[in-house]
């Protein structure tokens, strides 16, 4: 009988089939399931238009065995996206909630605003429609899907010989540079649908389907975790673009002037066009 | 010597998935090797052979993953491997006397037999079963650079939850590398081109100057890259990104005006192990009733709808001469078509698989030497070159961030992450994380060589689970259960030596058992994967004390409050 042995223990001798059992043995008794410590909620980017998500709200530090199994409240995975504008645009948000069952565990989400920035929240809804967070993801960012738009004359200031720079020079995030000028894709004003302040008319232009907009039910803050910045609910896009998401438009500032602002920004938000990506698959080695 | 116009760059990267399976005394898997170290790497080898001999001066780039180089310096894979090729030398000399009366089959069927024998002469006599020794070889003369990848080709961008699990595959990668080839790589090869802002970072502190992307990652990058594709991007720590030329790539990948597609070409899905009677070829596939490939093909490509021919090597070889030589003039158009606009000299990055070489393409090989022999006459214009090189003899580069991509389908991750593999990532993540707080909890703290020892399997078992194969294979539907068993098991052994090193309870024979069977990566060590900035994160509130004193040896007793 050929017997085996580790290179770091000589003395264990080990046959093909005592190899076999503990194989075996410890598959069938170890093998994975998504046990956490606490409830957690993780982004994945998968391509500029799709991300990933999966969330575990066990918590088996509590007394319960599983939030979920406690509560009868819907449940959301709510999205927030910061859209691809210009710097001085950065004081709106947009958030839209995927309804999800508590059996569920993961959700490929297909993102309705091109945006190079998502963060995310998962949590109930409660009866008066407001939302209690059970788990946050931490933000991620997506791939870009277009060329930037003609780089600065400074630009030529930015070659470098090797050598020169230091570490602490090191670029780890691009800069995110307006879509609007360089993409062909259209944007809620192409589509020439109008909005007032909290409201919106439409135009004779496509869209998938032009989205019908109400105010929003309210006007109380919501927190994100990370910075303490409290966001105002401002605009509701019903279906947006047809995805199957309300679009909800977030200001930072509480007061009713800054809609005027937000209604402007908005107009500009660059919408993800239904296309179909050509791109072909590498064939790969043996066995792949 | 007159200064060149322009540069190619040919890399080819070597990958297999770590299949090696003690435990049973052959095991189907295997065979991917054995396929691959007949129909590549040995005529890779031969092709640089000649070269070398021919005194052509050449530049070729190749990857060799981590996993695979464990693979090919492995004892029971080298004896296994030998035992396969005998069978195959069996195969040819019984099909000499079946095919006796049909001239062309016969013929095909020495060639066969003449190709096993050589391939045996270099396998086992000039390289003593370990191929590493002629990339080595190669390596010293200056005309084949080698790079490598990360350690089991995980798939670093949707591992990146975890900063400490893609530091861990880049730098067991390198330190594989180093080990095997006795020096530090200049290049990586990102699995699956899986490239997201930040890495370099990484690439930097493991000591790499350079790596690819795919197009689109430099077209999409944080600044509109002055010279296209066609220069580098400095990552803004000098650590430079090379894009995947799409023209020359679609010359050879591409299904339908691709060069392995052509009718005088081998016929890959044309194999005696599905033609012939199966009493005949039964104790040549598996389990003596499972048809599969055997590697004697006897037809060409063809044409479509039409009744296979003879394969003709001598005509085929004709054919790979040609392409080679349009392949060298169209890039030599392509370099003059470029140089107009740029204030440096272009360089082509042309990567490809390894295994497409040989295997799919059986006439691969002959092609790359061609293109290396005509890239080197003087008729033309196009130097090879690597990479390295090139940043030796142009030192300026545009500073900009390439764009996160992949080159698979779709040039990002969906081939990775769909409805065929997404489980698999919250499994991965949760051991990540539970391997970074075994590693935080066991810093400073002196561990037993049980403990020691456990803990390094754990980081291995982890390692081996990441492999972008599983999802890979996954996606393709080839062997999805195969695939799904490597995850489970690996990620099995990883929760089982986890438990055992928080209770400890480690059981001396079942480590041994798993040193046997993930024998891989000898040099890891779960110290490197300690993450110094998350220390805090990875403190949960559970007490847990860890007596080693249980141990033979060993009189400490440690008292682990707080990080496990």
């Amino acid at each position: 009988m050929k017997l085996c042995q580790s290179r770091y223990n000589s003395q264990c001798k080990l046959s093909q089939q005592d190899l076999l059992d503990i194989s075996e043995e410890i598959t069938r008794s170890y093998a994975p399931h998504e046990s956490h410590h606490q409830p957690e909620l993780v982004l994945m980017p998968v391509d500029p238009v799709n991300l990933y998500a999966y969330w575990n709200l066990n918590d088996s530090d509590s007394n319960s065995d599983n939030i979920i199994n406690n509560t009868s409240k819907p449940l959301a995975l709510r999205i927030y996206s910061l859209p691809e504008l210009s710097e001085s645009a950065s004081d709106i948000k947009l958030s839209f909630d995927i309804k999800v069952q508590g059996f569920q565990n993961q959700q490929k989400v297909h993102l309705p605003i091109a945006a190079s920035a998502y963060s995310a929240v998962i949590g109930e809804i409660n009866a008066d429609n407001s939302f209690s967070t059970l788990a946050t993801a931490e933000t991620i960012h997506v791939p870009r899907d277009s060329p930037v738009t003609e780089n600065s004359p400074d630009d030529d200031a930015d070659t470098i010989v090797t050598g020169q720079i230091q570490d602490n020079n090191l670029i780890t995030h691009h800069t995110h540079t307006p879509l609007l000028d360089s993409n062909p894709d259209f944007t809620l004003q192409d589509s020439a649908v109008m909005m007032h302040t909290g409201q919106m008319q439409e135009s004779n232009l496509p869209l998938t389907q032009t989205p019908s907009v109400s105010p929003a039910t309210e006007n109380k803050p919501v927190t994100e975790s990370n910075t303490n910045q409290a966001w105002y609910e401002r605009l509701v896009l019903a279906n947006f673009n047809d995805f199957g998401y309300d679009l909800k438009v977030y200001g930072n500032i509480p007061d009713a002037e800054s809609k005027i602002s937000l209604s402007g920004q908005v107009l500009n938000i660059h919408i993800v066009p239904k296309t179909e990506n050509t791109m072909t698959k590498n064939s790969s080695g043996l066995g792949r | 010597m007159a200064i060149k116009k322009g540069f190619l760059s040919i890399i080819l990267h070597a990958h297999l998935p770590f299949v090696r399976h003690p435990e049973y005394d052959s095991f189907f898997e295997e065979i991917w090797l054995f396929e691959a170290i007949t129909e590549c790497y040995v005529p890779l080898i031969r092709s640089l052979e000649r070269l070398h001999k021919d005194h052509v001066n050449y530049r070729l780039t190749l990857s060799l993953s981590p996993s695979l180089i464990s693979m090919l310096s492995d004892e029971l894979l080298q004896s296994r491997y030998l035992a396969h090729l005998n069978k195959q030398l069996e195969l040819a000399e019984k099909e000499i006397v079946r095919t006796r009366g049909t001239d062309k089959y016969q013929k095909l069927a020495r060639f066969y037999r003449r190709l096993y024998l050589d391939t045996q002469d270099i396998f086992a006599r000039q390289y003593n079963c370990n191929l590493l020794t002629a990339f080595k070889k190669f390596s010293a003369t200056g005309h084949l650079e080698l790079i490598t990848c990360a350690a089991t080709h995980g798939f670093l961008p949707l591992l990146n939850k975890s900063e400490a699990a893609v530091r861990n595959q880049i730098n067991i990668g390198v330190q594989t590398f180093i080990s095997h080839l006795g020096f530090a790589p200049a290049g990586f090869w990102l699995p699956e081109c899986g490239y997201y802002p930040g890495l370099e970072k990484h690439l930097k502190n493991a000591g790499i100057d350079y790596f690819f992307v795919d197009t689109h990652g430099i077209d999409n990058a944080s600044k509109a890259p002055r010279n296209s594709v066609y220069a580098p991007l400095n990552c803004g720590n000098n650590v430079m990104a090379f894009a995947r030329d799409p023209e020359s790539s679609r010359q050879v990948w591409s299904s339908h005006e691709g060069y392995p597609g052509d009718y005088d070409y081998r016929e890959y899905y044309s194999d005696i192990g599905f033609d012939l009677d199966m009493d005949y070829i039964a104790p040549y596939i598996l389990d003596g009733h499972i048809r599969i490939n055997t590697g004697i093909k006897y037809h060409r490509v063809t044409g479509a709808d039409l009744a296979k021919e003879a394969y003709h090597p001598k005509k085929a070889l004709y054919k790979a001469q040609q392409h080679a030589h349009d392949f060298i003039n169209k890039r030599q158009r392509q370099i003059n078509r470029l140089s107009a606009d740029m204030d440096r000299p272009p360089i082509i990055v042309s990567p490809y698989d390894a295994e497409l070489f040989g295997h799919w393409w059986f006439e691969g090989p002959q092609w790359l030497e061609w293109v290396m022999r005509f890239a080197d006459s003087d008729s033309n214009a196009v130097q090879t070159i690597s990479c390295a090189d090139y940043l030796t003899q142009v030192s300026s580069h545009q500073l900009a961030t390439p764009s996160a991509s992949t080159w698979g389908d779709q040039g990002y991750s969906n081939f990775w992450i769909n409805e065929t593999n997404d489980w698999i990532y919250p499994l991965l993540h949760k051991a990540g994380a539970d391997m970074e707080q075994l590693a935080t909890a066991f810093r400073g703290v002196k561990a037993s060589p049980l403990q020691e020892r456990a803990l390094n399997q754990a980081v291995r078992s982890l390692l081996l689970a990441q492999a972008s194969d599983w999802p890979f294979i996954m996606k393709t539907g080839t062997t999805v259960e195969y695939a799904r068993k490597r995850i489970t098991d690996h990620l099995a052994r990883f929760n089982y030596l986890r438990d055992s090193i928080r209770n400890n309870a480690i059981n001396d024979r079942y480590l041994c058992a798993m040193e046997i069977l993930d024998n891989v990566f000898p040099e890891a060590n779960f110290r490197n994967y300690y993450l110094p900035k998350q220390e805090s994160n990875a403190t949960i509130s559970i007490n847990q004390k860890i007596q080693v004193n249980s141990l033979p040896n060993s009189s400490i007793n440690i008292d682990q409050q707080g990080v496990l």
